[in-house]
């Protein structure tokens, strides 16, 4: 999942949680859910790396056809 | 003399030899070479002061020292010229071979060599005043089409993910970027769609390349550009097709062309300009500083939404708690309700006894012969009576201690020790008191403690919520 979707999810759950008319089962299963998300979403922001792909052309269906830039192209 | 006519034909024919010699006799009034030179230098300066001079430059040589050498040239003619150092610092263009200028300079002469040359003091290439025309025409009718309308203008995500570039791939434009992406924000995803970006045929593949980025999925910006150049090699950005196509981009666009003082069709047509590149990227990259504090405040109030639920939902069990009947009360209860009964049950008994007693002393009374019979009887019942009563009164006892003994049990197998802990059972006409809507003031009520009992009176009552 992109770094962004799961930071609006987090924002979802977060406001779920604020309504407060979670079942206790219910809001331990979002507290959850909002703890791992914002683990991963912490992992991924200390782990990232710029992604540089280039655009080679396009496909029979007019799709771009994308590939990663070699490092000495970087 | 020999006769030489036909031999002496082509000779030239000695025209009057006698002025020869005079020639010879009178030496004519000559110049020095150097009187010659500085004679043409004061013509040619003093005549060619200030010319403007159309023509090719061919052989430039930028010396070491700053200054210009070059030869300006035509198909039929050429001259030297020089263009020194401060006068060059305010040319807006490389000047190269083969370019043809407009220049303003005045002609010199150099006395030692007989050389002369131009001094120029201004250059301009040839045509740049008719493509700035062009270009102001072009700007005036995109502005006036709406195209630079600053409430058309899309705006610039603040957090992008997926960004194109649409730019050469070597030039060092790319590189600045991807450096700028890659220190503020490395959770993007860049797309590089290559282009030329100068000379024949760049303005093309630049719409090509943009409508290429249309069909990226989930592409947040598109960021045109090219590293500095002279005017020429930013053309391409001037070109009126490219400006509509980036006006009719679905997805926002910067403009990131040349250097900040460049501007082009293409910044004022893209929904944000910036002045370089690399400017170009601080603006689009986002910050991930931000992003990361968003992250944190998340995780906090997600702690904070869960501390808080838990703990309503324990209050809305200790409040659910506190309304279930204790048990233990209830025994209580049975206990004294049992004890009453047991005293009342004694009373009436013993009160049954002794009128049944009475009845049988007034019915003797009454006899007026006291017989031995009925004396028997009378001792007789008596006796009866009295084993009556000392057998009801040991199953009494033994039911008390019966009683007495499950109680202690119970008191023993109770959690808690109700009385001993200072809590205090009361009771009104022996009824144990639980709403204070059964007892008025005045009423005497008996407290028992572990201890003992007390025997109060109600002064008072008082509502839970009455102020004092």
């Amino acid at each position: 999942m992109k770094f962004e979707t799961k930071l609006a999810r987090l924002e979802e759950i977060v406001g779920k949680m604020e309504k407060g008319d979670l079942t206790l089962e219910e809001s331990l299963k979002t507290f959850e859910e909002g703890v791992k998300l914002s683990r991963e979403c912490q992992k991924q922001l200390q782990e990232a790396e710029l992604q540089v792909k280039k655009l080679v052309s396009l496909d029979e269906r007019g799709s771009p056809v994308l590939e990663d830039m070699t490092s000495d192209e970087k | 003399m020999s006769f030489t006519g036909s031999s002496d034909k082509n000779s030239p024919p000695v025209i009057n030899s006698n002025s020869a010699i005079d020639l010879n006799e009178s030496e004519p009034q000559a110049m020095t070479v150097q009187d010659l030179n500085r004679q043409i230098r004061m013509i040619l300066e003093g005549q060619l002061n200030t010319i403007w001079v159309r023509g090719e430059i061919s052989n430039f040589k930028p010396h070491s020292s700053g200054h210009f050498y070059f030869s300006l040239k035509d198909a039929t003619a050429q001259i030297s010229a020089v263009m020194f150092r401060g006068a060059n610092s305010r040319v807006k263009f490389k000047p190269h071979d083969g370019l043809e200028v407009l220049i303003r300079g005045k002609v010199t002469v150099y006395e030692p060599r007989g050389n002369y040359q131009i001094i120029c003091d201004s250059m301009e290439p040839v045509g740049a005043g008719a493509a700035q025309k062009a270009f102001e025409q072009l700007k005036a009718k995109l502005r006036t089409e709406g195209l630079f309308d600053p409430t058309k203008k899309k705006p610039i995500p603040q957090q992008p993910a997926r960004i194109a570039l649409v730019t050469s791939p070597t030039g060092a434009a790319l590189q600045d970027m991807l450096n700028i992406f890659r220190r503020r924000n490395p959770l993007l995803e860049i797309i590089v769609v290559p282009t030329l970006v100068q000379g024949e045929g760049a303005a093309e593949q630049i719409q090509a390349a943009i409508k290429k980025c249309f069909l990226i999925p989930e592409l947040d910006l598109i960021i045109f550009g090219r590293g500095g150049g002279s005017i020429e090699d930013l053309w391409a950005f001037n070109d009126e097709n490219l400006a509509r196509l980036i006006f009719s981009s679905p997805i926002p666009t910067i403009s990131a062309v040349g250097h900040e003082i460049d501007f082009t069709i293409g910044d004022f047509v893209a929904d944000l300009r910036a002045p370089t590149p690399s400017a170009a990227a601080e603006l689009a990259a986002g910050d991930l500083q931000e992003v990361s504090l968003r992250l944190n405040s998340i995780q906090r109030q997600i702690w904070n939404h869960n501390k808080k639920c838990l703990q309503d939902k324990i209050f809305h069990l200790t409040q659910l708690q506190k309304r279930l009947i204790d048990p233990q009360r209830k025994l209580i209860d049975l206990i004294f309700r049992n004890d009453e009964l047991m005293q009342r049950l004694q009373q009436t008994l013993i009160s049954k006894f002794k009128l049944m007693l009475l009845r049988l002393k007034a019915s003797t009374g009454r006899l007026q012969n006291p017989s031995q019979t009925l004396d028997f009887k009378h001792q007789q019942l008596l006796t009866s009576f009295r084993r009556l009563n000392s057998g009801f009164a040991k199953n009494l006892a033994l039911a008390n201690q019966n009683l007495k003994g499950r109680m202690s049990l119970l008191n023993s197998l109770s959690p808690l020790n109700v009385l001993d802990r200072g809590y205090a059972i009361a009771r009104v006409d022996g009824s144990v008191v639980t709403d204070i809507r059964n007892v008025k003031v005045g009423d005497l009520v008996e407290v028992r403690l572990a201890s003992g009992e007390l025997r109060a009176k109600i002064e008072s009552i008082k509502q839970p919520g009455d102020r004092q």
